[in-house]
């Protein structure tokens, strides 16, 4: 199946008062459709900021693209072009991570979603005359009802701040879903929420995926939640692809060094958990070669002068690194 | 409820705290149940986890044990002196005792401070010793927590979240305290940090020789560092014992709905079979009888009048009538 998001070697950094900020260096990551891909790594390597490059939401002025592209549905998402602004908000939709930022507070949820509908999402039936707000509010509370919200009809009189935090999540998927997109960027939708809540959400994105065929670009830090939904994972350590996989390899498999020092940093019953020594390089003074080099035990001096490539081995197993783990032996399980 | 000879550090009896519901020209119009007929003891020694969803109680216990909220109803007693009971003043002597660990603790640093002054402060104010003394008591805890003296100089915007945390541990080691409460103290922090994290209370807890209670909704790092558990819902205990077994068989349905949310790396899909719908009811307005049962599937009629105890059996309790039933 050809991908319906392809981005090759993208870098881009920010102009500073210290100068530049090397956030990305040449990422490379793909989503075919009705697959969710979650995207893992420590705070401030860079997540966000890829999101924010797909969804074309970075500061104007300070942003410096440099090389590779973003393509999605065939269309070149970075050259501004009219094709890219039609999809953003229609083919590709967002659900961020603090949904009570993203509300207006002044307004009710019903009034929100309308001015969402005016703009983004395709109308049921032919003619852009008489767009009725009964049909409105119907697609409206057919959607709610998608996301498993109980009184859809009571939630749309309310404002922002009379919904729980699960609730609000759910109304934003609800509204990523309105336009009815082939693909939904999360970026750490549950971080803030219970695990019951998170169960709700995660099982509800899940079945998007498999009942709808919409794509799900994931970014979160909890590599369990990880676990739960994604169908292949990818690395990034500071601003570099370190290695995709699909789910069961990622987490039975792993062959880069940071994602093996990753998952032994997870707490378990009777067992100390590791953690990785030292933190995330800013990406003003990023390490050359590869930028993990200065916590990483199996490092030489290649590490410091060349970056690895990423290289793809024919289980479809990529890893970035001069000394990767080696592949288990046949038989080996999760 | 001890599983064992020693005396309990802190008991804990028939607790409840309440919050005024204020309505029109701010008359009281109604009472919200953050807290209900809590009970317990805390071993000395031991780590005693507190779970349970957003809004169940988990903070106005910690703050309600550290006196920062005043009993509705109650007692707490540390080493056998009553600490805490409505309308008590609190008793100075023992504040330094027992300690509360908040959230985020870049908040509890003064920006303007240098770590140094941060640290001096709380000896400052609970001890008449001179400069020299504290420093070195300073110097000694730094170094206990992992960092260099030479950070003593720096402020805290130029240090990372995860050193705060252990300046912020270090403002309360300071103080030699004997049971220190944790609110949510890795939320926020990625896998990588909160691994030196645990890790460093852990070494921390057996050379100071501490009793934490430490308050988390993080499942896995409850069940890899506490003792015992206690998990809550609505303002109730529903669930307390040792951790392995209540992680391994727990009584209770909705401790069994909470563990299943939990997604298991190597096992099956959670989301696929997770049962529990919705959310707590407003603690403003809690349902009869059981507090689970607006959204229990074993709920009986019984369940909306009968508000269950703990029931103890071989120092594991659990608050539900059908439990027994429910386990063979
Ligand atoms: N406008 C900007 N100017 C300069 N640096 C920036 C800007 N936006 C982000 N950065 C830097 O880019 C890096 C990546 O940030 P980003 O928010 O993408 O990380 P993240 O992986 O989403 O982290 P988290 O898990 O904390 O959300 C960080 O070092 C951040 O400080
Ligand atoms: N000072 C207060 N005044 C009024 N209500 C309060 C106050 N503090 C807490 N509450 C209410 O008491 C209930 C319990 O709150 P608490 O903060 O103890 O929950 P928690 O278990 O710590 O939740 P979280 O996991 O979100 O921190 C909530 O319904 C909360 O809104
Ligand atoms: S390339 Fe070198 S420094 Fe980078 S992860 Fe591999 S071994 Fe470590
Ligand atoms: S007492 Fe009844 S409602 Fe409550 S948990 Fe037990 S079975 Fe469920
Ligand atoms: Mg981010
Ligand atoms: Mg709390």
């Amino acid at each position: 199946m050809s991908n319906l998001l392809d981005i090759q070697a993208l870098s881009l950094g920010f102009r500073t008062e210290k100068g530049i900020a090397k956030v990305l260096d040449r990422i490379d990551i793909s989503v075919k459709p009705g697959e969710i891909v979650g995207l893992v790594g420590e705070s401030g390597c860079g997540k966000s900021t890829l999101a924010r490059a797909i969804l074309g939401t970075l500061p104007e002025g300070q942003t410096e693209i440099n090389s590779g592209h973003i393509r999605l549905d065939g269309v070149d998402m970075l050259s501004g072009g009219k094709a890219a602004e039609h999809l953003r908000g229609r083919v590709v939709t967002f659900v961020p991570q603090d949904p009570f930022a993203s509300f207006n507070p002044l307004f009710r949820i019903g009034t929100q979603i309308q001015d969402l509908m005016r703009f983004k999402a395709p109308r049921d039936g032919a003619g852009s005359f008489g767009r009725s707000r009964k049909a409105d509010e119907a697609s409206a509370i057919a959607m709610l009802d998608a996301v498993q919200l109980p009184q859809p009809k009571a939630i749309l009189a309310k404002y922002p701040h009379q919904l729980s935090g699960g609730q609000r999540q759910r109304v934003m998927i609800a509204m990523a879903l309105l336009p009815q997109p082939r693909m939904i960027i999360a970026d750490e939708p549950t971080t803030a929420l219970d695990v019951t809540v998170q169960a709700q959400i995660l099982g509800l994105l899940r079945r998007l995926a498999v009942e709808r065929g919409v794509s799900v670009l994931f970014t979160t830090h909890d590599l369990g939640a990880a676990w739960e939904i994604c169908d292949r994972i990818v690395v990034m350590y500071a601003g570099q692809t370190a290695e995709i996989a699909p789910r069961e390899q990622f987490f039975g498999d792993p062959r880069h060094p940071y994602t093996r020092m990753l998952l032994d940093s997870l707490p378990s019953p009777g067992r100390d958990p590791v953690g990785i020594p030292g933190g995330v390089p800013s990406p003003l003074k990023a390490p050359d070669g590869c930028r993990f080099n200065p916590r990483c035990p199996r490092a030489t001096d290649i590490c410091h002068e060349s970056r690895p490539a990423l290289t793809t081995g024919s289980d479809g197993h990529a890893v970035a690194c001069h000394h990767p783990w080696l592949a288990k032996a046949e038989g080996a399980h999760v | 409820m001890s599983d064992s000879d020693n005396p309990a550090i802190l008991e804990v009896d028939n607790l409840a705290r309440h919050f005024p519901v204020r309505g029109f020209l701010n008359r009281q119009v109604g009472s919200l149940r953050a807290l209900d007929n809590v009970s317990f003891a805390v071993e000395p020694g031991e780590i005693l986890g507190i779970v349970g969803e957003s809004g169940c109680g988990k903070s106005t216990l910690g703050k309600t044990l550290m006196g920062i909220h005043e009993p509705s109803e109650g007692e707490v007693r540390m080493l056998g002196e009553r600490i805490a009971s409505p309308g008590q003043k609190r008793a100075a002597r023992i504040r330094a005792r027992l300690q509360y660990v908040y959230q985020d603790p870049g908040a509890s640093l003064d920006p303007r401070w240098t770590l140094r002054r941060s640290l001096h402060e709380p000896l400052i104010i609970h001890t008449d010793w001179p400069k020299e003394k504290r420093e070195e008591k300073v110097r000694e805890i730094v170094k206990a927590v992992g960092l260099p003296v030479e950070h003593l100089d720096l402020y805290p915007h130029e240090i990372s979240g995860g050193q705060q945390r252990r300046v912020g541990l270090a403002r309360i080691l300071v103080l030699g305290p004997e049971l220190v409460i944790f609110d949510e103290p890795t939320s926020g922090l990625d896998v990588s940090v909160q691994a030196t994290v645990l890790r460093l209370f852990r070494d921390l807890k057996s050379e100071f020789d501490l009793t934490y209670l430490f308050i988390s909704h993080d499942l896995a790092v409850v069940q890899s560092i506490c003792d015992r558990v206690i998990v809550m819902y609505l303002g109730r205990i529903v669930e307390i014992g040792r951790t392995a077994e209540v992680f391994a068989a727990p009584r209770h349905p909705y401790t069994q709905a909470l563990l299943s949310a939990a997604p298991v790396i190597g096992g099956p899909r959670v989301t696929e079979n997770f049962s529990l719908q919705g959310e707590p009811p407003d603690p403003s307005n809690v349902p009869s009888g059981c507090r689970f049962r607006t959204r229990c599937q074993y709920a009986t009629s019984e369940c909306a009048d009968i508000d269950p105890e703990l029931d103890d059996e071989d120092g594991h309790g659990v608050a539900c009538l059908r439990w027994r039933e429910l386990s063979v």
